[in-house]
């Protein structure tokens, strides 16, 4: 070792042979005094098995405040100093000689003198005979400012022009990808990871549940290194230093996806997938795509590459399609009540029929000499009776004619089949038509939307019901069954007496603008059709051997429910 | 001038007795109220093959029945009583305009043919009407 002088504050190249460059780096120690003070050097990892190692917690305080250019080639840094600048070394000093550093910057805080502390490491990467030499700034105004100089012999000349062309291949590759990257420096919790193995901890998920301050200590330890520019964009950033530091602002807007990034870490997995929603710097919240693949051994360690694809649009496509088809389920739900007008126009005026007879007879009762009050008192009950009577109609009218999102419950179908047929009782006897059950006592819940449901098998009835108005003199009967049938799934028919389908029409009846119908809009079956498939089932039809067309359905179980898509909408 | 048709209707029949058929029990209840009230003695059935099981030997002075009924309907039940009691007189009532129903029935011999929701008045004009009629 030798005695180096040092020009008071200089970052300027001393004379030395030309195979040593002496890299200068000035760094900011402000944040770091209370962990180095904290330190004990002998013991270093002395907290809890859970904690980040001391090393770790200390470098990500210590700021770099300037590097000279020897520094950028030799410890292979960006080459733009704003990529440099203000970051914590942690992740831009070489792996092998971290506890060197941290001993020295110790050394270095805890002496009194400000003369320069050196160390030295045999191998660094490229380098040999590394040595290095910290001291304080002899300015006491600048006593958080600490200098360390790094001089080494590199294996051999051809090693730089080497290292140089494969980082500046790698950073081209990085900056001009056309997707938002972010790198990241995750050794720090690989390495909480590690020591937690050796410990005996063998599930990772199980752990975190007991301890889960260890979620946000990996993420306040991982740090942010570098972003490109499309990153920049995506997030509104105008400071790349923005963007670099803990990791913890690209996780927080989706709950759990921070413990689920560090369990996929910690499971030693390739590459971690999932859709987040990360609000942007501008104050935007964006669905996203976010890819993370973590290094292993024979690849960069240090970089952890984490890519986000923006979602937005086409979320905003499919959220805009379902508005189309809700729309579009809406109009046919307005289209059946408008065919059912009169008769729902007869139902409604039973109860008000009622209400006027006995709010009439009441009155007269009123107006004699002696008025009857319990004649009253019971009429006036009656009519309490009939208006809720009436109410209830209009609510079920409402119901469907009501604009709505879909809520999936568990339904049991027979339920919804025996509303339909209360709905359609009137339409149905004014047409002559007896509506028979065949229900399946005990049916499976089914998980799915109550008017959704309704709307379907409503549709069906009303299409038989016109079906065989058409053809006269026939018995008229619509038969509506169900049942459990094979793989989980409960089943509905509804089979009609009336002329069937015709043949060249079997292939077109469920597609969109198809009808027969004077005046229909021919979106109903389509409708049924897409009802059916978001709850996950198929929706088919056929002519009975007996004559008569049969509509038929089947749904999965409730217990399967992860099968129904998010069937909002409709 | 009602009044005075009603004085003369209690000389003519002191208890005139009304049979009400309407397959919907409201209705059918409030009904036999208002009859009540108006003065008038009266019998529901919410089946038409009751009342036609009911309906012997001239125990009713009046029918007033629904149009829309399961099983049979108003006009399928007059058709029944033109040839069993031709005398009997019929007020059809309807939540429906069915301009066809009404024109069949008054051609058949109906006293009226109201829509529902009936108002008191008018249903006890017609009654008194009918009752006249059945007296002549």
């Amino acid at each position: 070792m030798k005695a180096v002088d040092f020009p008071d504050g200089a970052m300027q190249k001393p004379q030395e042979p030309e195979s040593r460059p002496i890299a200068y780096w000035q760094l900011g120690i402000a944040r770091a005094r209370a962990l180095l003070k904290d330190m004990d050097p002998k013991n270093p990892d002395d907290g809890q098995e859970w904690q980040p190692d001391h090393l770790d917690m200390l470098l990500a305080t210590v700021q770099i405040v300037d590097a000279n250019d020897e520094a950028i080639r030799l410890f292979c840094l960006p080459a733009e100093r704003d990529r440099i600048i203000d970051r914590p070394i942690t992740s831009l000093w070489p792996e092998q000689s971290r506890a060197a550093l941290g001993d020295l910057l110790t050394t270095i805080v805890s002496s009194n003198h400000t003369g320069p502390v050196t160390r030295e490491i045999p191998v660094v990467d490229q380098l040999q005979q590394v040595v290095l030499t910290g001291w304080r700034a002899f300015d006491p105004r600048c006593s958080d400012t600490v200098f360390v100089r790094v001089s080494a012999v590199l294996n051999t000349p051809r090693a730089v022009i080497e290292l140089e062309a494969s980082q500046n291949r790698y950073r081209n590759l990085i900056s001009s990808l056309p997707i938002p990257v972010w790198q990241i420096d995750a050794r720090p919790a690989g390495r909480i990871f590690d020591r937690l193995r050796a410990g005996g901890v063998t599930d990772m998920a199980a752990y975190s549940d007991q301890h889960p301050e260890i979620v946000e200590l990996t993420h306040d330890i991982v740090q942010v290194f570098d972003v490109n520019n499309e990153a920049m964009v995506l997030f509104g950033g105008k400071h790349r230093s923005d963007f670099i530091g803990s990791v913890k602002y690209l996780f927080s807007t989706t709950p759990g996806a921070d413990k689920r990034v560090m369990l996929a870490h910690a499971s030693g997995a390739r590459n971690h997938v999932e859709e987040l929603k990360v609000r942007t710097f501008d104050g935007r919240v964006l669905d996203v795509l976010l890819l993370m693949t973590f290094p292993v051994p024979g690849e960069r360690l240090d970089t952890t590459i984490l890519m986000m694809i923006d979602n937005t649009p086409k979320l905003e496509a499919e959220s805009k399609l379902r508005k189309v088809e809700s729309d579009l389920s809406h109009a046919a739900r307005l289209s059946t009540l408008g065919e059912m007008t009169t008769s729902i126009a007869h139902e409604i005026k039973q109860p008000l029929s009622a209400i006027l007879m006995n709010a009439q007879t009441s009155l007269r009762y009123l107006r004699r000499d002696e008025p009857n009050l319990e004649k009253v008192d019971r009429l006036t009950s009656r009519v309490i009776e009939s208006a809720q009577r009436a109410n209830d109609i209009i609510g079920r009218i409402q119901d469907m004619a009501d604009k709505r999102t879909a809520s999936p419950v568990a339904l049991d179908l027979n339920d919804i089949v025996r509303q339909c047929v209360v709905f359609l009782r009137h339409e149905s006897e004014e047409k002559n038509v007896a509506v028979k059950m065949k229900l399946q006592a005990d049916l499976p819940a089914i998980r799915g939307d109550r008017i959704q449901l309704q709307q379907v098998i409503v549709n069906l009835m009303v299409n038989s019901i016109q079906a065989m108005r058409d053809a006269s003199n026939i018995h008229r009967e619509i038969h509506l069954e169900t049942n459990v049938i094979e793989n989980g799934r409960v089943a509905f028919s509804a089979r009609d007496t009336g002329t069937g389908i015709q043949h060249d029409h079997m292939d077109k009846i469920f597609d969109g603008f198809f009808t027969t119908k004077e005046g229909g809009l021919g979106i109903g079956l389509a409708i049924c059709q897409s009802i059916i498939k978001a709850h996950g089932g198929q929706i088919s039809a056929h002519n009975h051997p007996q004559g008569g067309a049969v509509f038929s359905f089947s749904i999965p179980l409730a217990v399967d429910s992860g099968m129904i898509p998010a069937a909002d909408g409709f | 001038m009602t009044r005075v048709r009603h004085a003369k209707v209690f000389e003519l029949t002191p208890s005139p007795t009304i049979a009400v058929v309407d397959d919907d029990i409201g209705i059918c209840e409030a009904l036999a109220e208002l009859l009540e009230v108006l003065g008038f003695q009266c019998e529901t059935f919410e089946q038409p093959d009751d009342f036609l099981t009911a309906n012997v030997n001239g125990a009713f002075d009046c029918l007033i029945t629904d149009l829309n009924m399961k099983g049979m309907n108003g006009l399928e039940l007059q058709k029944r009583l033109v040839s069993t009691n031709p005398q009997l007189p019929i007020i059809f009532m309807s939540a429906q305009s069915a301009s066809e129903a009404r024109s069949q029935a008054l051609r058949s011999g109906a006293i009226a043919f109201l829509g529902k929701p009936i108002n008191d008045e008018v249903l006890y004009r017609h009654i008194v009407s009918a009752l006249n009629r059945g007296s002549v």
